[in-house]
C-alpha cells in the first residue's frame, strides 16, 4: 500500500540519489525493484504462462527422479517407498550387456550425426540451386512427406522392402544372379538400416530451417561474387556455407545434447532377437525392463544417467564451439 | 500516461480472459465427459467397466463401442447401463500400469490374473475387494457354475481370498497343428505322427508343387517371431520354452533342460532345409496372416483350436480350393506331444476395485452372465438380426462373409466376460458350417498337450529385475543364432552355465520356493 502511495507522490528514486550508508538502503532497493515490477506488471504477467509451463511440466517432474534412489512401489508412492541409495546405478553398471548397449547407442548416434546431420544441409544447398520453381516446390513437398508417417508405418515399409522373399532389393539381387540377403537378421546391417531409414524419413523436413536461413542471405553478395568471376562452387563455399554456419552450429549443439536419445519407436520397430547385439540401445532396454517388467526405479536411474551424459556433452560442445567458431546456444 | 495504462489494462484483461477460458475449457471438458458416460445406454444400474479389446478387429474398428448395438443389448438383458472403456490389447500391460499409476479405477476391471506382475502389488495394496462374502450372498449362479478348481486358481485367489471372478478357459490347450488337407490329398500323404513323418510331409510340400503353379513358392511351415505358434517340436521333446518342469526337487525353466538341445537341433535342420519359413524369426502377426490367408502358400501352421473354421473361410476367400485339417502335433521320444496345457481359468479375470461404491451391482451383473437369455445372446446374437426363433428351435444365420464373421466375435468373444464358451454348445456347433472342423480341433487338443509344473506361478522376482533371463531374452537370442547357423549348438551348455551365473540360479531357487508353497 505504502509503495503505491509513494509512487503516486514521489518521482521514482534512483540509486544515485540514496546515500549508500543510509540505513534504509536495502529496503529502498527492494522497493525500487518492486516499483519497477509494479509499473510494468502487465508485461511481466505475460511471461507467466511460459514460466508456469516450465515449472509445472518440466521442473516439478524433475523431482520425480528421486525414485532412481528408491525401490519405488506404485501403490506406496514417492513418499513411502524405501530409499536404497545407488543400488540401481550399481545394477546398471554391472549389467553384463551395459557396455554393449552403451556402445550401440553411441555408435548409432555417432553415425546419425556423421551422415544424418549433413544430409539436410547438402539437400538444402542442392535445392537452393534449382531454378525452376515448380520443380523445386514439388520436390520439396515430396521430400517432406515421409516426415508425417509414423515409424510403425515406415518400419513396416523398411522390413517389406528388405524382405528376402518379397522385397524389392532382394528381387534385384536375385535378378542379377546373387543370393538373397536376410537384411533384417544380419547384425552387420542393422545400424546402416537404422541410420539410412532415419535419413530417408527426416531429411526433407530438416531442410526447412536451412532453406529459411538460405533465403535470408543477401543476393547482392552473390552478384558481387559473380562480378568477381566466382563459379557456383566458389559461391557456395565462400558465401553460403559461412553464412549458414551459425544455424548449423546451433542445430549441431542441440543434437549433441540428445546423443543418447535415439528415438525409441524407430529402433523398437526394427529390432529382433537376431540383431540385439548391435541394435539394443538404452531406449529399447528401458522399455523392456521398465514398462514391461515394471522396474520403474531402475529405468529412472538409466534415464538419469543418460541425461547426465547428455548435459556433459552439450556443455562441453558448447564451450568448444564458442572457442572455435564464436557460436553458442547460451 | 493514462492512455498507456488503459492500453495495458486491456492487454492484461485479455490475457486473463484467455487463461480463464483455457481453464474453464479444460474443466468443462471433463464435466461433459462424465455427463456423456452417465447417459450412455439404457438400464437402471450404472457400471463403468475397463476391459481390453482383446485384439478383436470389430472392437478396434468400432467408432463408439458404448453405443454398439450388441453392447446395448447386453445392457438391456442385464438391466445395467454399461459404460465401457477399452484398453488396447497390444499394449495391455503398459496401459494397466498407467491405470494403477493414475489411481482412478472403474467399477469393474478386467485384469490379467491377480498374480500377474502388474496386479499382484495392487492386491497387496488393497486396490481390489475380496469377493468371498459378496459371492456367497449375491451370486447364486457363480457359486453353482464355477468349479472349486477354478476358484482355487492363483489367477483369481490369493491366500484363500477370492479377488476376481474367473473366465472359463474352454480350450485349455491353446494351440493345434493345422495343415492344408487339399495339399495332402493331392500328394497322397498320410497324416504324420513323429517328427520324422512331419519332416517328410513338409519336404513333399516343398518339392512337389502342391499348389500347382509350377513354382517352388510353397512355404511348408510358417510361424511367428519368438517361436510364437511354432512350438510343436518343443512340445514333442516336452520343452515348451515358456514352461517349467519340477525335476529332482527343483523347478527349472524348460529352455535350459538338456532336451532343449535336441529340439533346437531339429529346428536348425528344418530351417536349413527351408521346411520352416526362413523369415519366421522376424515375422509379425500380420505378415504371418498375409502368407497363410492372402497368398495361400503355407502348408502347415499352428493356431488356436477354437476357430479353425474362420481360418478356412478366410483362406478360401483367396484360394477357393483350400481345405484345412487339424492333425495331432508331432510326438517325441516318449510318444507324446502337443502344446502347453493352460489353466482352466482364462488369463483375463474380473476384479472389483475398492473405490466401487456399489460392488453388489457389479457382482450381480456378472452373475447374470449365466442366465439363459444372456447365454443365448452371447452365442446367437440378437433375435431378428442374427437369428430367428421357429417354435422352440433357434435358426441362426451362420455368418459367411468377412464382415459378419467379424461381427460375430463381438458377442461370442468380446462380450462374453465369463461363463461357458459357445463352443460347448453342441447344437450350435453341429449346425455351423465347418463346425466339424472345430469339433476336430477340440478333439485333437483334448488328447495332447504338455503339463506345465509352473502353471499359475507369477514371474519370480529376479526374472522381473533381469528380464533378459526370460524366454524372450537371452534364450531366444541364442536359439535364433543356433537356428540360423550363427552359433554352434555345442555352445548350449555354455549358454546354460552363463544363464545360471547371471542370476538363473536365483530364479530357480525362487521358483522352487513357490512350488513348495503352492503344491504342499
Amino acid at each position: 500500500m505504502t509503495n503505491i502511495q509513494e509512487r503516486r507522490t514521489k518521482p521514482i528514486i534512483t540509486s544515485k540519489e540514496i546515500p549508500l550508508e543510509h540505513p534504509n538502503v536495502k529496503m529502498k532497493a527492494i522497493s525500487k525493484k518492486k516499483n519497477y515490477f509494479i509499473k510494468h506488471w502487465p508485461l511481466y504477467s505475460m511471461i507467466l504462462p511460459g514460466v508456469l509451463y516450465f515449472l509445472i511440466f518440466k521442473y516439478v517432474p524433475l523431482a520425480g527422479s528421486v525414485i532412481a534412489f528408491q525401490d519405488y512401489n506404485l501403490f506406496k508412492g514417492i513418499f513411502e517407498s524405501e530409499f536404497v541409495g545407488f543400488k540401481h546405478f550399481e545394477n546398471l553398471f554391472t549389467y553384463p550387456e551395459f557396455s554393449q548397449i552403451f556402445n550401440n547407442t553411441l555408435l548409432i548416434s555417432f553415425y546419425q550425426l556423421l551422415f544424418g546431420f549433413p544430409a539436410p544441409i547438402i539437400l538444402a544447398l542442392l535445392l537452393n540451386e534449382v531454378r525452376k520453381m515448380v520443380f523445386k516446390k514439388t520436390v520439396q513437398t515430396l521430400l517432406y512427406l515421409p516426415h508425417f508417417l509414423s515409424w510403425v508405418i515406415v518400419g513396416g515399409l523398411v522390413i517389406n522392402i528388405l524382405s528376402p522373399s518379397t522385397g524389392v532389393i532382394n528381387e534385384i539381387i536375385r535378378s542379377l544372379g546373387g543370393k538373397e540377403i536376410f537384411f533384417m537378421q544380419e547384425p552387420d546391417y542393422f545400424r546402416s538400416i537404422v541410420v539410412g531409414s532415419g535419413i530417408w524419413k527426416s531429411v526433407g523436413w530438416n531442410t526447412i530451417i536451412y532453406m529459411a536461413a538460405l533465403a535470408g542471405i543477401n543476393p547482392q553478395l552473390y552478384e558481387a561474387a559473380e562480378v568477381d568471376g566466382a563459379g557456383k562452387f566458389r559461391q557456395a563455399w565462400s558465401i553460403t556455407i559461412p553464412l549458414l554456419l551459425p544455424t548449423i552450429m546451433v542445430l549441431l549443439l542441440l543434437q549433441i545434447g540428445h546423443i543418447l536419445d535415439l528415438g525409441f519407436e524407430q529402433i523398437y520397430m526394427l529390432l529382433n532377437p537376431l540383431v540385439t547385439e548391435t541394435g539394443e540401445v538404452f531406449d529399447t532396454y528401458i522399455y523392456r525392463v521398465g514398462l514391461v517388467g515394471g522396474q520403474f526405479s531402475y529405468t529412472t536411474a538409466i534415464g538419469l544417467f543418460k541425461s547426465v551424459i547428455g548435459l556433459i556433452l552439450v556443455v562441453g560442445a558448447n564451450k568448444l564451439s564458442k572457442k572455435m567458431t564464436g557460436n553458442s546456444i547460451y | 500516461m493514462f492512455k498507456l495504462k488503459r492500453k495495458s489494462l486491456c492487454l492484461t484483461l485479455s490475457i486473463l480472459f484467455l487463461v480463464f477460458t483455457a481453464l474453464v475449457g479444460c474443466s468443462s471438458k471433463t464435466e461433459s465427459g462424465t455427463d456423456k458416460s452417465g447417459t450412455s445406454n439404457g438400464g437402471s444400474n450404472n457400471i463403468n467397466i475397463v476391459m481390453t479389446d482383446r485384439g478383436i478387429q470389430a472392437v478396434e474398428a468400432s467408432p463408439d463401442i458404448k453405443n454398439d448395438k450388441y453392447v446395448k443389448k447386453l445392457g438391456e438383458l442385464t438391466n445395467t447401463k454399461l459404460d465401457i472403456e477399452l484398453l488396447s490389447w497390444a499394449e495391455y500391460e503398459q496401459n494397466l500400469t498407467l491405470m494403477f499409476a493414475g489411481g482412478e479405477y472403474p467399477d469393474l476391471m478386467e485384469v490379467n490374473g491377480v498374480n500377474s506382475p502388474q496386479v499382484a502389488p495392487a492386491i497387496d495394496a488393497g486396490v481390489f475387494i475380496p469377493l468371498n462374502d459378496l459371492i456367497e450372498e449375491h451370486a447364486p449362479n457363480l457359486k453353482k457354475f464355477i468349479t472349486q478348481e477354478q476358484w482355487d486358481s492363483p489367477n483369481v485367489s490369493k491366500d484363500g481370498q477370492i479377488y476376481a471372478i474367473p473366465s472359463t478357459n474352454y480350450a485349455q490347450n491353446w494351440a493345434v497343428v493345422m495343415v492344408r488337407k487339399d495339399w495332402m490329398d493331392k500328394l497322397n500323404l498320410e497324416i504324420p505322427k513323429t517328427i520324422e513323418d512331419y519332416s517328410n510331409m513338409l519336404r513333399h510340400f516343398r518339392d512337389d508343387d502342391p499348389n500347382g503353379n509350377g513354382k517352388r513358392d510353397e512355404i511348408p511351415w510358417s510361424a511367428r517371431e519368438n517361436f510364437r505358434y511354432g512350438e510343436a517340436i518343443f512340445g514333442a521333446y516336452d520343452v515348451i520354452p515358456n514352461d517349467w518342469k519340477y525335476i529332482d526337487g527343483e523347478l527349472i525353466p524348460n529352455f535350459i533342460r538338456p532336451e532343449m538341445k535336441e529340439a533346437l537341433a531339429v529346428y536348425k535342420e528344418l530351417y536349413e532345409e527351408k521346411l520352416l519359413d526362413n523369415e519366421f524369426l522376424v515375422q509379425q502377426g500380420k505378415d504371418f496372416d498375409a502368407k497363410i490367408k492372402g497368398k495361400g502358400n503355407v502348408g502347415m501352421f499352428i493356431h488356436d483350436p477354437s476357430y479353425p473354421d474362420k481360418w478356412q473361410t478366410e483362406i478360401q476367400s483367396n484360394t477357393p480350393s483350400a481345405e484345412l485339417e487339424v492333425i495331432p502335433a508331432p510326438v517325441g521320444p516318449d510318444g507324446k506331444g502337443g502344446h502347453t496345457i493352460a489353466s482352466p481359468v482364462g488369463s483375463m479375470v474380473w476384479a472389483i476395485p475398492t473405490t466401487n461404491e456399489d460392488p453388489v451391482a457389479a457382482i450381480k451383473f456378472l452373475d447374470k452372465f449365466y442366465n439363459e437369455d444372456v447365454q443365448t445372446f452371447l452365442t446367437y446374437g440378437i433375435e431378428g438380426d442374427t437369428y430367428t426363433i421357429d417354435g422352440e428351435k433357434i435358426n441362426y444365420k451362420y455368418p459367411t462373409d468377412q464382415k459378419s464373421i467379424q461381427n460375430e466375435t463381438l458377442y461370442q468373444n468380446f462380450l462374453r466376460f465369463i461363463g461357458p464358451s459357445h463352443l460347448e454348445n453342441e447344437e450350435f456347433l453341429s449346425n455351423r458350417p465347418h463346425g466339424d472342423l472345430i469339433k476336430q480341433a477340440i478333439e485333437v487338443s483334448k488328447n495332447e498337450g504338455r503339463e506345465n509344473d509352473g502353471l499359475g506361478m507369477s514371474n519370480p522376482k529376479t526374472l522381473l529385475e533381469r528380464p533378459e533371463l526370460q524366454k524372450d531374452g537371452l534364450w531366444v537370442e541364442f536359439a535364433a543364432k543356433v537356428i540360423t547357423g550363427k552359433e554352434s549348438l555345442d555352445n548350449f551348455d555354455n549358454f546354460v552355465a552363463d544363464w545360471k551365473k547371471r542370476g538363473g540360479d536365483q530364479v530357480i531357487n525362487e521358483a522352487t520356493e513357490w512350488h513348495k508353497s503352492a503344491k504342499k
